[in-house]
C-alpha cells in the first residue's frame, strides 16, 4: 500500500509553475490566514472563487498552503517548510561549510597566525 | 485584519513517540533546534527552557500549558536571545502530531502575537529551519547540517 504524504519535490514545483498560484501565495506572504472570501475579493475579476478554490487545492497538495479551522471559518496559512527543505537538499550542505571556515577564521585571528 | 499567526507543517516518516521525543529531548534538541538544549519536566504548569550549550544561558524561557504525549504540546515561548524581545509579552506555541500510515503529520501554530513584535519578526523563517532540522535527524539518525562532503574529504 503507498500512502500518499503532501509536500513531494514534484508537487512543490508543479504549484510554483503557474503564476496565479505564486500570486496567492504572495497574497498570504503579505497577509497570511485569509479565508477563501477574503482571497477571493482580492483577485477582482482575473480570478472567479471557483478558480482560487481549484490552485489552493493544488497549493494544499503541495504543502506550500495549510489549511485551519477558526470557528466557523477556514483559514488558509503560507507554510514555508516545503521551500526550505528545496533550500536544504541544494543550498544546505554549504551552510556547514560556511560556518566552519568561519570558525576557522576566528580561530586563526585570535590565536594571532 | 487577521489575528497574527503562523502554521508550519511537514511529514516525518517516524512514529509519533519518536517525534515526541524530538521535541522533548535535549539529546535530540542539540541536533536541530540551533545546538540548543531543551529542559522539563513537561507536566502542565511546568517551567521549560531552551538552553544554549553549555548551559549559561536560556535562549527560550516558558510555561507547559497542556502536555498530552505523544499528540500535543502546547507552550508559551518568550524568546531570549535578542535584546529587544525582552519586552515582548509571551506568545504561545502548539505541537500536533498526528499519526497517518508510517508518517506523522507534525503541525507547529505559534500564535498570541500582540503585533508585529520583535519576536514575530525573530521567529520567522527559524521553525522552517528547525522542522526541515527536525526531519533530517528522526529519518536519518545524523543532524542536517555536515562538514564537508566525505568524498572530498578523502580527496584532500
Amino acid at each position: 500500500m503507498v500512502t500518499y504524504y503532501p509536500g513531494s519535490v514534484d508537487d512543490v514545483f508543479r504549484a510554483l509553475a503557474d503564476p496565479s498560484r505564486r500570486r496567492l501565495l504572495d497574497t498570504l506572504f503579505s497577509d497570511d490566514g485569509q479565508t477563501l472570501g477574503q482571497l477571493t475579493a482580492q483577485f477582482d475579476d482575473d480570478m472567479t472563487r471557483f478558480g482560487v478554490m481549484k490552485h489552493l487545492r493544488v497549493l494544499e497538495v503541495s504543502g506550500l498552503v495549510v489549511t485551519r479551522r477558526d470557528g466557523r471559518q477556514k483559514r488558509h496559512y503560507l507554510n514555508p517548510v516545503p521551500i526550505q527543505q528545496m533550500h536544504d537538499r541544494w543550498i544546505g550542505k554549504f551552510r556547514g561549510r560556511f560556518t566552519s571556515a568561519l570558525t576557522d577564521l576566528k580561530t586563526r585571528l585570535e590565536d594571532g597566525k | 485584519m487577521t489575528d497574527l499567526r503562523s502554521v508550519y507543517q511537514i511529514y516525518v516518516k517516524a512514529t509519533p513517540e519518536r517525534v515526541w521525543e524530538a521535541i522533548t529531548s535535549p539529546d535530540m534538541t542539540k541536533d536541530y533546534y540551533f545546538d540548543s538544549l531543551v529542559e522539563s519536566d513537561w507536566r502542565p504548569g511546568s517551567d521549560y527552557a531552551y538552553k544554549n550549550a553549555d548551559r549559561t544561558f536560556d535562549l527560550i524561557v516558558g510555561k507547559v500549558l497542556e502536555a498530552d504525549p505523544p499528540r500535543r504540546l502546547v507552550q508559551t515561548f518568550s524568546g531570549r536571545w535578542e535584546e529587544g524581545m525582552l519586552a515582548d509579552p509571551p506568545t504561545r506555541v502548539t505541537w500536533e502530531i498526528e499519526q497517518m500510515g508510517e508518517a506523522c503529520k507534525l503541525t507547529l501554530v505559534h500564535d498570541q502575537f500582540e503585533s508585529e513584535t520583535m519576536t514575530y519578526e525573530q521567529v520567522n523563517g527559524g521553525w522552517s529551519v528547525i522542522l526541515s532540522s527536525l526531519k533530517t535527524l528522526v529519518e536519518t539518525g545524523k543532524p542536517m547540517v555536515v562538514g564537508e562532503p566525505a568524498a572530498e574529504v578523502a580527496a584532500s
